[in-house]
């Protein structure tokens, strides 16, 4: 669940404007002295010398900063519906025990009871690699655990909970690496663009936008969000919950950039090495993203990366109804390019059987600043894990097929980063965040 | 590149660094105008992101008066000044939510419809932030405000999480949650209008 082209996007789209003009910076300036002067002296004030000076020393700084995006693509899924995605000849289907035992999980998922309140505590981390001389090896870092709930109906309140939890050594091995490396209790690694020092503390839970007269909606404040009745009405088919729910489309259309770059490449090449330097570098960077859109569409013509992070949002963020979430569970073992994949242990220790997309590939360049063991491409799946007793969601991760770049030395199966559902459903007590840690 | 947070930015010019001079200031008020000179651009810069360039220079200036006044209650113990700043310029924004919304609602429209308006800044935003600038432009509009203030304190100002729970005076825990909330409905935004289609096929 690393999407990152989204950030690079709203980059680009609030692009660098102009610096401040100098007359707005020396009326600002006036104020300020103004101010300070205690309101004594705006003009005296106003032709200090140190106004002529020219602002922003930091401006270069800064512009790097900005410049600093984030250097992984996650190459996303393409676009969805192609022909023949609609299982309409299936062929005869070979007895998939893995599939077998997603749809029984779903069949349970059919007999979840409901109440006054519903909660969901979730734990999410992301897979880091630390590299001192006794030997390489993972730590879970931005470790985080969210709890939130919501009344029934609007007017019963609803609350929103996070708090930190402790960077940990992936696996035992990572853990015996940690040991020899002296079990030092923070981790500084390389986090996107930058370095970031995780550490073991736990923060005490921290109460975000709690509202007692709130309630009653998900995925959506006010009007927006879906009501309890709006999910008693949705369907149960498998057909209309894909129609509905599993669109897929999450990667940039390749021929939609296409045009954006023709219209580019169209215009005439301006005089000004200023404004033509920026023009190559948008050729450029269409260019890099029209390629990364064709390699996605290629490794996952049908999106089924993206399917499976819909259904994960989806189960995760709303109290569906028992007979829907079966639904979703059996129409998403249906797409294309998902497959079942037999019986997993989730990172907190628990059985379950689960879904996969397809696998994708993920460069990191240098472009913003990845120090060289960090570089590289790997590829990696999306898979979602359920409860087989209870069908029940347990979580998601992101796992690696391919070794290479940052996770060169891994063994395929590491877990990436993971999204995980430690507990959630209805109760009738009003739910508390729990105090004991999940691990 | 370095871009491991440059220590220079703390301190720019000479041996003072931010904390010290903020400070010192509450004694000799004009030594805020170094404050200024600093981090006045930068500021600027992000107002100008969210709000276009003529709402800036309003933004900016205020957020420099309100520090200057609030510049006892700064704890150099507790945080750095540039998320200092940051928070200060976040909440000033957040009083001009509506034309920060007619601002995004505008990039979302087709370039074409811009020029007729006369917003070639907008044309220009569009043109390189390709034809998905538009889905991005829709669901910043439509992002809860704590969100977005999280998502363009990560996306344009280039602050940790940590800093931007100074900022906002938010736990690390709820800067991560409230980011990956953000980010999940920007994807989708780029994917088939997920999330609309969710609702107005809900509330039909």
């Amino acid at each position: 669940m690393t999407g990152i082209d989204e950030m690079d996007g709203v980059r680009r789209l609030l692009a660098e404007p102009p610096e401040p003009s100098p007359e707005a910076s020396a009326k600002a300036f006036a104020k300020l002295a103004d101010e300070m002067s205690g309101g004594r002296s705006r003009t005296s004030r106003a032709g200090r010398p140190w106004f002529a000076r020219p602002l922003g020393l930091g401006a270069g700084l800064v512009a790097a900063g900005a410049a600093a995006a984030v250097a992984i693509a996650v190459t996303g899924p393409g676009t969805s519906g192609s022909p023949g995605a609609r299982g309409t000849a299936t062929p005869p289907e070979k007895v998939d025990l893995n599939k077998q035992a997603v749809l029984a999980a779903a069949a349970k998922a059919a007999l979840m009871p409901t109440g006054k309140y519903w909660y969901t505590d979730q734990v999410s981390g992301q897979s880091y690699i630390v590299r001192p001389k006794t030997g390489a090896y993972a730590v879970v870092g931005a470790h985080s655990e969210f709890f939130q709930w919501s009344g029934a109906r609007k007017g019963m309140g609803e609350a929103f909970f996070g708090r930190d939890i402790p960077a940990r050594p992936l696996t035992p091995k990572d853990e015996a690496l940690w040991r020899r490396a002296g079990s030092p209790s923070a981790f500084r690694v390389w986090s996107n663009d930058h370095y970031y020092t995780y550490d073991r503390h736990v923060s005490k839970w921290d109460a975000d936008r709690p509202d007692a007269q709130g309630g009653g909606r998900w995925l959506g404040d006010g009007d927006a969000g879906l009501t309890v009745d709006d999910l008693q009405n949705l369907p149960t088919d498998p057909a209309s919950l894909t129609a509905r729910f599993l669109k897929g489309a999450s990667g940039p259309d390749p021929r939609r950039i296409e045009r954006t770059l023709a219209q580019k490449q169209r215009e005439p090449v301006p005089a000004d090495p200023n404004a033509r330097a920026a023009r190559a570098a948008a050729i450029q960077s269409l260019q890099n993203d029209l390629e990364k859109a064709e390699q996605a569409q290629r490794e996952d013509p049908h999106g089924s990366r993206a399917k499976v992070m819909d259904a994960e949002e989806v189960m995760m963020e709303l109290p569906l109804p028992p007979a829907v979430r079966a639904g979703l569970m059996r129409a998403l073992a249906a797409q294309p390019g998902v497959r079942a994949i037999g019986p997993v242990t989730d990172p907190l220790g628990r059985k379950g059987t689960a879904l996969a997309a397809a696998d994708t590939t993920t460069e990191v360049t240098g472009e913003f600043g990845a120090p060289a063991a960090e570089q590289g491409s790997y590829t990696s799946h999306e898979e979602i894990m359920f409860d087989p007793a209870t069908g029940e969601l347990l979580g998601s991760r992101d796992v690696l097929d391919r070794p290479g770049g940052a996770y060169r030395s891994q063994p395929p199966g590491f877990v990436i980063n993971y999204w995980l559902v430690r507990s959630s459903g209805w109760t009738d007590a009003k739910p508390k965040p729990p105090a004991k840690l999940p691990f | 590149m370095a871009h491991d947070r440059p220590p220079e930015r703390e301190a720019p010019a000479g041996p003072r660094s931010d904390a010290e001079v903020i400070v010192r200031s509450r004694r000799e008020p004009d030594a805020f105008a170094e404050i200024f000179h600093r981090h006045f651009a930068e500021i600027h810069r992000y107002a100008a992101r969210r709000l276009g360039p003529d709402a800036a220079d309003d933004i900016a200036a205020e957020t420099f008066l309100v520090a200057f006044r609030k510049r006892g209650r700064f704890d150099p113990e507790r945080g750095t000044v540039r998320p200092w700043l940051y928070g200060i310029v976040t909440r000033l924004i957040g009083l001009h939510r509506r034309s920060e919304g007619r601002r995004y609602r505008a990039l979302a429209r087709t370039p074409a419809e811009n020029v007729h308006d006369g917003h070639e800044d907008l044309v220009a935003a569009r043109v390189t932030a390709g034809d998905a600038g538009a889905d991005i432009a829709d669901a910043l509009a439509r992002l809860p405000r704590g969100e977005r203030d999280v998502l363009l304190l990560v996306a344009l100002a280039d602050l940790s999480y940590e800093e931007v729970g100074q900022a906002l005076g938010l736990k690390t825990g709820t800067v991560a949650s409230r980011l990956h909330r953000a980010r999940r409905r920007l994807r989708e935004a780029l994917g088939a209008e997920f999330k609309a289609s969710i609702t107005e096929e809900a509330t039909a």
